[in-house]
């Protein structure tokens, strides 16, 4: 969809049309004529400019970086993603906040690539610390589940 | 709300978590031997702290999170919180473990 905003005009000499001063041909016959417009001007017009600018949705450009994604890098020698992890992406400031709601994990960084990277370092850690301990609290021990269901160890 | 790398650790001194440097700094709150919370903050004053994030990490509303950072909550008071939104169990009470549920952020 396209609105009109306020034009800007212009007044414009208006010549007759055709051209004068032109020769049929060069004097070689080769040449294409010379144009030269009317000198006598029959009027002034006022011409006006109509700005085609986008409105509503499409007054803001589609942006390139995706509001959710999957996660499936873990880049790990020990563990691996039985499926991939359901991310958020936000902006915040200058950041970009990767986040996962089931395990309140999350990444930060300055592009999404940074953050993705952050992420996977938090949660392979998590990983590791959270099967160090023999006894959890129940949050943690939730968390713990959800983790077993996406990540598990390497087969050696 | 905003909050700064230096209020992340204050709040983690505050309550005694342990802690452990890797690419990050991670925290752990432990209640009678037993890790009930964890939370973290990348390192680098300069780097962007998700504070909701964190919040929500450690079990709190807006409120609670503004009083923990600014000493009107103690670790006592945020313990009773736990126990409360029952993140943290006290040994005399715990159910079996398949009947733990999620507290709310």
């Amino acid at each position: 969809m396209a609105t009109a905003v306020t034009p800007p005009s212009v007044l414009a000499d208006l010549f007759p049309s055709g051209m004068a001063g032109t020769k049929a041909e060069g004097p070689s016959g080769a040449m294409l004529p010379g144009q030269v417009a009317q000198p006598e001007r029959v009027s002034k017009v006022e011409v006006k400019f109509f700005l085609a600018a986008p409105a509503g949705p499409l007054q803001t450009l589609p942006s390139a970086r995706p509001g959710k994604l999957k996660f499936g890098a873990l880049n790990d020698p020990q563990y691996r993603l039985r499926q991939p992890i359901p991310l958020a992406v936000t902006v915040e400031g200058a950041s970009v906040v990767v986040g996962w709601t089931e395990a309140d994990e999350f990444g930060v960084g300055n592009t999404l690539s940074a953050a993705l990277d952050d992420f996977g370092a938090s949660v392979r850690e998590l990983y590791r610390r959270i099967h160090e301990s023999e006894q959890l609290g129940p949050d943690l021990e939730n968390i713990k589940r959800i983790l077993g269901e996406y990540i598990a160890p390497r087969s050696r | 709300m905003d909050a700064k790398a230096r209020e992340i650790d204050k709040i983690i001194r505050k309550l005694g978590m342990e802690t452990r440097n890797t690419s990050d700094l991670h925290a752990w709150l432990v209640y009678d031997g037993v890790p009930v919370i964890k939370t973290r903050r990348s390192f680098g004053n300069s780097k962007y702290v998700p504070a909701d994030k964190i919040r929500c990490q450690l079990k709190v509303n807006e409120q609670q999170f503004a009083g923990l950072i600014s000493c009107d909550v103690t670790k006592e008071d945020y313990i009773k919180i736990l126990i409360a939104k029952r993140v943290i169990i006290p040994k005399q009470e715990q159910p079996p473990a398949d009947q733990t549920p999620k507290a709310p952020c």
